[in-house]
Formats: C-alpha cells, sequence, structure tokens
C-alpha cells in the first residue's frame, strides 16, 4: 500500500465517482421517482403505483418480458456451440488458424449492419428461402421474419451468429493458455475424446464458462436493442419487442414516460436478481467442491 | 553518506502483530552492516522503515541528524535493491539506471555522463541498450546494483540481493558487492537470512529473532562468543553441536564420556550438579588421536570433501531442544524438528565433525570424535544466555 | 469417418455459415437491381459498380465514421483515464470506502443502459449536452467505467509491488508512480479496455438514436439504418452502403486481428 495524506485517495477516485453519479446512480433513482409519476415533460404529479397497474395491464409488456427471458435461452446454445468448436480448433484442426479468423469474423460487423444484412437474408424471397427452395426444400423455406411465430426464433439466430465468434476465441484463448501435459497424459491413459472433454478440458475451463454465462446472459437481457430494432422493429405486431425495445417505443415513440419508467425499474430489477442468481449458484458449486 | 540510527524503533500491523520491538541500533557512516536471522524475525521490516516503505510505530529512525519518521520515501535519499531486482521491464538498462535521477531532475547531459560511467564500472556498456529480460540473473544484479549506486544515496538498502542466484554465481557476487561497498564507501545495511553471506560481507553483524535484536558484533567475535543459544546455532556453518551435559567439578559429563574443562568460565562453577547445554563446533572436533578427550558415538555417513571429510555421528547424548534450537532447525527444513524430537526420546543426537582425509569406515560402525576442549561453549538451559 | 475427417466438415460447414452474410453482402452490392430480384444468391455477374457512387451519394458515410470515430476516442480516453486514477488508489491505498466502491462499481456491470435513457435524456436537456460530442462521450465513458475499473483494478493489483517501492524509493511521486510505471506496465489490460470499451462504443445503437438526433451529429450505426429505411427496396444500394460502413472496421480487424483477439479475451483467460 502507498502512504498518501488521508484525502489522496479521494482526489484520485473522484472523477470516476463524479461520472458513475451522472451516468448511473442520479438516472438510476430518478428513473424510481418517475416510475410513480405522471410525467409531462420533466415532472408531474405523484401518482403511487399507476404506472405499474398500467404497466400491468398492457399485454404487450408481457410479451415483451417473455421474449426477454426467452432470449436468454440463446445463452447454453451459445455455450455449447462455443466451446464445442473451441475445442475443434484446439486439436489443429488442419488450417485452423483460419478458421479461428473466419468464425470471428461475424464479431467484427456492427449489430446494426449484422441486423439490416440479416433482415434481406431472411425476407421471404430472400436469399435463404431461394436457395432452400433451389435445393427443393421448399417445406423449410417459411416465413422468418413476417410470421409472429418464427420471428423471436430468428431474432436469436442472428444473435447466436455474431455473438459465437467470440465465445469462440474466448474458450479457445483458455485452451491454448492450459498446458499439454495433463491432455497428453489422459491420452495415454487410454481417455478417447469425449473422456477427455469431460474429465480434462471441461473442468479446467469452469472459470471461464462461469465469466461466459455471465457475459452472454448481460447481453441477452440488456444488450439486443440494436437486432431486434434492425431486423423487426419488434414486430410482427409484438411478436419480437423485447423489453429493451419496449422502454425505448414507451418512453420516446409514444410519450408515456412514467411507463417506460416502470419497465425500466422492472428491468433493473430482473438483471439484479437474475445476475445475482447466477452468481448464488456459481458461489454454491465453488463451496460444494471445497466440501 | 550518513550514519543510521534507531531508537527504540518498533512496528505493529494494524492486525496487531508485532514485527518489530524496541530496536537499538546505531550504523556508523560508511559501514556495512547486515540484518540476518530467520524468516519472520523482523530484519526486512527493520529496512523497510529505514526506506520508508513501512510506517514505524514506534521510536525513531534517524538518517544523518534527520529524524525521517515522517519522510516519504523519496524524500529520504535511499536507495534499495530487492530481492527480485524490481527492474523496470519496459524500460531499457539506461533507463532503469537513469530513473532516480530523472525524478530527481538531474539535466540530462549530466544524468547520461552518470550512467555511462556507473556502466563502465559495473561492466554492463554493452548491455545499457536492452531490456531487463534480455539479461542473464547475475546482468541483472548488477543493473539492480547500479540504479542505486548511481544516485550516490545517504544510505543503501540490499533486501536479500542474492537470494535468486544460483549458488556459483552468488559466491561471485557476494565479493563484487563487497568491492563495490567499499569503492562507494556508502552506508550499507544488507538483509539476508543466510549466515554464510553475513559473515563473509558484514563489518558488522545483527542477529535478530522474533522482532527482537539478539547481539550485534563483527563476525568473528559472532562465531567466538555467542551470546545465546540462538546465536550460536543460527551462526557457522555447518551448525554448531549442542548437546545436553552435566557439569562436574573441573569437566562436563555427555552421555557416557566426560570431558575436561579447563578454559571454562568460573561462573560454570555455579552449575556444579546441574544441567547445561554444551556447544561443541564441528570446526573443533576431529578424530581423536593419543589420550585426547573423546566422544565416543556411531558413524551414520561422512562426506568426503577433499582435504577433509564432513563426518555425520550420532552420540547417546540427549540433545539441546530448546525453542532457539528448534527455530533455526525449523527455518532451515520443517522435517528437521520432527526427526530432531524423536531422537531426543531416544536420547541420541546427531553429531558433526571435520576429520582430515578420508574416513574408511562403514555406516553404523563406532567412532571417536576428538575434541579441543578449549573451544567449549556452555549455555543456561533456563534462559539461553551464554555462560561466561 | 475418420475424426479428422469430422472435424473438417464441422468446421468447414460452420465457416461457410459465419461467411456466407458477408458474400451476401458483398455479392449483392455489385448486382443491378434486376440481377438481384432475378436471382438473391447468385454469382454477381457482370459485376455493376453503379451502387457504390449511388451509396456514396445517398449517404454521408464520411461524416457518420468521423463522428463515430470521435465519440469512440473520446469515450475511451474519458473512460480510461478516469478508470485509472480510481484503480490505482483502489489497488493501491488504504481509505475509508475503498472495498464498496470497488463492489458497487463492479456491479454497476449488469445494469442495462436502457434503464438510465428517460432521465438521463432529461437532464441532458436541461444541461443543453443533448446533440453534443461532449454529452455523449461522458454517457459512453460512464457506462463503460465499471468494466474498466474492475479490469484495471484486477490488473493493477497484480503488478508486483517491489516494482512500485523501487519507484517510490527512486524518488519517484504517487502520480509518477502511476503515470511512468504502473501504466507502461499495463499494456494488456489497456489494449483490452481498448478493443472491448471501443467496440462497445462503436456498435452502440440506442443512446445514439436518442442523444444525437441532428443530421451532422449522425454516428455511423444511427446512419446505417436511416440509409437502410432511405433505400429499403433497393437492396443492392443497402448492401454497399453496409459494406462501405464495414470497411474500417474490417480494415482494422485484417491489421490488427493479434490486438484484436487478444484484448478481448485477455481478462477472461485467467479467470
Amino acid at each position: 500500500m502507498l502512504r498518501t495524506r488521508v484525502w489522496v485517495p479521494y482526489l484520485y477516485v473522484a472523477p470516476a465517482v463524479a461520472l458513475l453519479c451522472l451516468v448511473f446512480a442520479y438516472p438510476v433513482v430518478r428513473v424510481v421517482d418517475f416510475s410513480t409519476r405522471l410525467i409531462r415533460g420533466a415532472n408531474g404529479p405523484y401518482v403511487g403505483s399507476l404506472n405499474y397497474q398500467l404497466v400491468w395491464e398492457d399485454s404487450t409488456f408481457h410479451d415483451a418480458l417473455k421474449h426477454s427471458a426467452l432470449l436468454l435461452l440463446a445463452v447454453p446454445v451459445l455455450l455449447v456451440l462455443s466451446i464445442f468448436f473451441a475445442v475443434l480448433l484446439y486439436e489443429r484442426a488442419r488450417g485452423w488458424r483460419i478458421y479461428r479468423s473466419v468464425l470471428f469474423l461475424p464479431y467484427i460487423l456492427a449489430v446494426p449492419i449484422v441486423g439490416i444484412v440479416a433482415s434481406y437474408i431472411f425476407e421471404l424471397n430472400g436469399a435463404l428461402n431461394s436457395i432452400l427452395r433451389a435445393v427443393h426444400l421448399n417445406g423449410l423455406a417459411l416465413d422468418w421474419l413476417g410470421s409472429e411465430k418464427l420471428s423471436l426464433l430468428t431474432v436469436g439466430i442472428v444473435i447466436v451468429w455474431r455473438e459465437l465468434g467470440f465465445g469462440i476465441v474466448l474458450f479457445l484463448a483458455r485452451l491454448l493458455s492450459m498446458s499439454e501435459d495433463q491432455l497428453e497424459a489422459a491420452r495415454i491413459d487410454g481417455a478417447n475424446w469425449w473422456a477427455r472433454l469431460r474429465y480434462v478440458i471441461l473442468p479446467e475451463l469452469r472459470g471461464t464458462i462461469e465469466f461466459y454465462v455471465v457475459v452472454a446472459s448481460i447481453t441477452m437481457i440488456a444488450w439486443v436493442f440494436a437486432y431486434v430494432y434492425t431486423l423487426t422493429s419488434g414486430g410482427p405486431g409484438t411478436s419480437s419487442t423485447v423489453l429493451e425495445l419496449y422502454i425505448y417505443n414507451q418512453g420516446l415513440r409514444n410519450s408515456l414516460p412514467g411507463m417506460a419508467s416502470a419497465v425500466a425499474v422492472v428491468l433493473l430489477a430482473v438483471s439484479i436478481v437474475s445476475i445475482s442468481l447466477l452468481l448464488v449458484v456459481r458461489a454454491r458449486a465453488r463451496a460444494e467442491e471445497l466440501a | 553518506m550518513a550514519a543510521v540510527r534507531f531508537t527504540g524503533a518498533g512496528k505493529v500491523y494494524p492486525d496487531g502483530t508485532r514485527a518489530l520491538e524496541r530496536f537499538e541500533l546505531e550504523v556508523a557512516d560508511g559501514e556495512f552492516m547486515v540484518f540476518v536471522g530467520p524468516s519472520g524475525c523482523g530484519k526486512t521490516t527493520a529496512l523497510r522503515m529505514v526506506a520508508g516503505l513501512e510506517e514505524i510505530s514506534e521510536g525513531e529512525i534517524r538518517i544523518g541528524e534527520r529524524v525521517v519518521n515522517d519522510l516519504e520515501p523519496q524524500e529520504r535519499d535511499v536507495a534499495m535493491v530487492f530481492q527480485n531486482y524490481a527492474l523496470y521491464p519496459h524500460m531499457s538498462v539506461r533507463d532503469n539506471i537513469a530513473f532516480g535521477l530523472k525524478m530527481r531532475k538531474v539535466p540530462r547531459g549530466e544524468r547520461d555522463r552518470a550512467v555511462d560511467e556507473i556502466g563502465r564500472v559495473l561492466g554492463l556498456g554493452e548491455l545499457l541498450d536492452r531490456k531487463p529480460r534480455q539479461l542473464s540473473g547475475g546482468q541483472r544484479q548488477r543493473v539492480a546494483m547500479g540504479r542505486a549506486i548511481v544516485r550516490n544515496p545517504a544510505v543503501f538498502l540490499m533486501d536479500e540481493p542474492l537470494s535468486n542466484l544460483d549458488a556459483r554465481l552468488r559466491v561471485q557476487m557476494r565479493a563484487e558487492i563487497s568491492r563495490i561497498q567499499h569503492e562507494v564507501g556508502a552506508t550499507t545495511i544488507y538483509v539476508t537470512h543466510d549466515q554464510v553471506e553475513a559473515m563473509t560481507m558484514g563489518d558488522r553483524v545483527a542477529v535478530l529473532r522474533k522482532g527482537r535484536l539478539q547481539q550485534v558484533d563483527d563476525p568473528q567475535r559472532l562465531f567466538d562468543e555467542p551470546v545465546n543459544l540462538f546465536v550460536a546455532s543460527f551462526i557457522g556453518s555447518p551448525e554448531m553441536n549442542l548437546l545436553e551435559g552435566t557439569v562436574e567439578d573441573g569437566a562436563v559429563r555427555l552421555g557416557g564420556d566426560v570431558l575436561p574443562t579447563p578454559g571454562a568460565p568460573a561462573r560454570l562453577a555455579e552449575y556444579a550438579g546441574r544441567r547445561v547445554a554444551v556447544g561443541i563446533r564441528p570446526e573443533y572436533a576431529h578424530a581423536a588421536d593419543g589420550d585426547a578427550p573423546r566422544l565416543r558415538g556411531r558413524l551414520l555417513v561422512a562426506e568426503p570433501l577433499g582435504a577433509e571429510s564432513l563426518v555425520h555421528a550420532e552420540l547417546d547424548v540427549p540433545p539441546v531442544l530448546s525453542e532457539e534450537v528448534l527455530e533455526v532447525a525449523r527455518d532451515a527444513d520443517a522435517a528437521a524438528v520432527t526427526e530432531l524430537r524423536s531422537a531426543a526420546e531416544e536420547r541420541r543426537t546427531p553429531f558433526l565433525a571435520r576429520f582430515a582425509g578420508t574416513v574408511r569406515r562403514g555406516s553404523g560402525e563406532p567412532i571417536e570424535i576428538g575434541v579441543d576442549v578449549s573451544r567449549l561453549y556452555f549455555f543456561d538451559l533456563e534462559s539461553g544466555s551464554a555462560i561466561r | 469417418m475418420k475424426a479428422s475427417t469430422l472435424r473438417q466438415v464441422a468446421l468447414f460447414a460452420a465457416a461457410i455459415v459465419a461467411l456466407y452474410p458477408v458474400w451476401f453482402m458483398l455479392s449483392t452490392a455489385f448486382k443491378t437491381q434486376h440481377q438481384y430480384l432475378q436471382n438473391p444468391y447468385a454469382f454477381p455477374w457482370p459485376l455493376s459498380l453503379g451502387n457504390f457512387s449511388d451509396a456514396v451519394h445517398g449517404g454521408s458515410f464520411l461524416r457518420w465514421f468521423k463522428n463515430s470515430a470521435i465519440l469512440t476516442i473520446g469515450a475511451v480516453i474519458v473512460s480510461t483515464a478516469a478508470a485509472a486514477l480510481a484503480a490505482y488508489a483502489i489497488a493501491r491505498m488504504r481509505f475509508l470506502g475503498r472495498n464498496v466502491l470497488f463492489a458497487l462499481s463492479t456491479a454497476l456491470m449488469v445494469v442495462p443502459p436502457v434503464v438510465m435513457l428517460l432521465p438521463l435524456f432529461i437532464l441532458f436537456t436541461n444541461l443543453n449536452l443533448v446533440s453534443t460530442y461532449q454529452g455523449v462521450v461522458l454517457i459512453y465513458a460512464g457506462l463503460t467505467l465499471p468494466f474498466s475499473i474492475y479490469m484495471l483494478t484486477n490488473f493493477f493489483r497484480s503488478i508486483p509491488h517491489e516494482l512500485i517501492e523501487s519507484a517510490l524509493t527512486d524518488g519517484a511521486r504517487n502520480f509518477s508512480v502511476l503515470w511512468r510505471i504502473v501504466l507502461p506496465l499495463s499494456a494488456p489490460a489497456l489494449v483490452t479496455l481498448v478493443v472491448v470499451n471501443g467496440l462497445w462504443v462503436w456498435n452502440e445503437l440506442l443512446i445514439a438514436l436518442v442523444f444525437l438526433p441532428s443530421d451532422n451529429l449522425k454516428t455511423l450505426m444511427v446512419g446505417v439504418t436511416v440509409f437502410q429505411s432511405r433505400y429499403n427496396l433497393n437492396v443492392p444500394v443497402t448492401m454497399a452502403g453496409m459494406l462501405l460502413a464495414s470497411v474500417p472496421m474490417l480494415l482494422v480487424y485484417l491489421f490488427g486481428q493479434r490486438f484484436f483477439i487478444r484484448g478481448l479475451t485477455a481478462g477472461a483467460v485467467k479467470g
């Protein structure tokens, strides 16, 4: 520890604290306050839980909440695919460096651009369906974006498509940093591919898996606006609306800041609860391991 | 240059651990002072208190005439060589050496001249533009020295600077540090836990144990006249043999053998009939010849060292199991303590002696060890203090 | 089939899927509207370059690019600077509230930006910060700050304390220790911050949409959506625009792939 005068450390943290207050603390306090008011302009009378009641009675909110939760299903998909491809690359498949660069490429493209490009590929008469029809898979040539049943799935596929690259290089980097002795020992002990994965590689990846699950979950809850906005704008109808988009629409398009704030508070609670749950599960698993 | 004076200096950590207690010592101007002791004895803490890296909780420390308690490290005019050298990995050797001068706003030209001069003295000329990671251990060590010397500080502080080097290099650097220190003439405090380093390098050596100063003396006196069991067992390589004996009239009984005590201090008579700790340095234990006083035991193993052999024997005499002795044993090897304990239960003690030439005898055979009885050490078993 | 063959098949299939949207963008950009409507997946032949001149005239890619670059560079600098100071204090100084500050700041990583959107918008309207670079740089810097502080604090803690102590005895003051020793040694963490935060800001759409509505301040991401709605029915021109918009990042990736991947993964590999 450095020896300093008592007030010196506060000088060092002051800019960061000021910035955090401006961007996080003050707005969060205000959004909680807004959610109990009938806002017009920048303020309004106190209305208690009215906004929450309105939100609760709005079926779009229920849809948005459900869709945000459903998008969390993309996390295990991402996890399994990332590890699978990372292990394939780690086993030094021929040309693994080139494959790594290629599989990471989607992550380099900006989300809005990905959304826009995908919106044309997935059109009813877009490239994907044209190809499917050309190979006589007419049954699979679905209305990916125009059908209420499929639009959220399509959003999920596009998200996985872009985010997968990060997962792969992340797990690959962790694998490359691990000592090969263990794997060689396992091979000599007669462990097959599956056994090596199960007993050597996965335990080694544990910390990275936990990290990735947290990061990917945060992405799904709080960072999919750009995908949805550019791919479907939440439609058709409300079939792909998520909480982020709902807040944006209510607050800035429909000028219902009170309701938007109420949903923002709900979203904040959802993120805190789900991440805390993850951390608790992780802590418990850690404790069990130690016991 | 300046003297360093500790007056009742103490260190207590926030959690209540006491690392140094009522430390009284004066390091003279230009003196090479070594702090030695087992891990956790407080030697590094004392050094870091001089550097200003550790707050002084009690008493005061002066460098020259200045009390430095409340001065920041950068205001104390000290230079420090760290155990792992702490070279800045992102700077060239030149920039590493020049860093202290730069911080003190020494003009560029002067800085370059000083660095070149130091590079020449330390034989670093070719290496000045390399990065630390391109250097060998010995070269890094030299850069760390150069970084300290170049500033011409009032006091040099060195924290186990040789412990990361291999044995051969360590011997060479030992001589080199001594040479440089004499050339520069700077007051130096050198911390080590290797007593050989302490004995070969220090003008004086301060032995510490559990935050307390045990003895400060020049190496020879420390070897000849240790004030207590701890200093006796810590100083000397190989270690002093310590046996439990009973004082008789003009003699001491060790198991089945009796050694006359011609040169014993008068106070030993006060212990007549009582048990004391008897110390015999391996240097004064040889193959028995004629009818000289001797101890009888069994040979365990003899290590031939060329001109002489280091004899590991076992005597049927109870060992000294005081806390001090155990602490020194533990510092060397934790397992040694258990071994010593089980030996004590069977009332046998390992014993080291230096025999001239080669010992042609097998393990387990009886052996007779001649002892120079004018070189016996006696210690009070209760207090651990030397009887003299 | 042999294991290595299976591996190649799986990777090859994945590579096709990963590349297809890029290929679609590329090939469509070189088609005429007529060619595209006839066959959206065919090879573009003969090549047509007209879409690009339409796209350049129809969009303001250079201006959007400039705006995005200013915001990204500004936000990364502000975020890194504020985080470096705070992390230095948290990692290396003793003060009341140190652990609480670190825990709170780390927890903020899970707060979705959209939660703060409305209050920030109202506040910034009152402060006349809407439609200014400074205002949005502050927001982006603030939003990326928790990650920056987390990353740098952990990294600063891992720097051997002897290096810092050595600098102190060499006569350096606290701030020059940070500037001359700690920061240069933190290059890997700084690369991570530049890549992760830079990418985040560059890709950001929601805040840019709300806080930078005026035409001359639109970012590339907002510009791209505007462009698309303008040329919605002309797919080849839209794709030419998307391709133009992707060029900067593709170039960065092409020349800095090493930094990119290392930066993105450095933080996680240790844990």
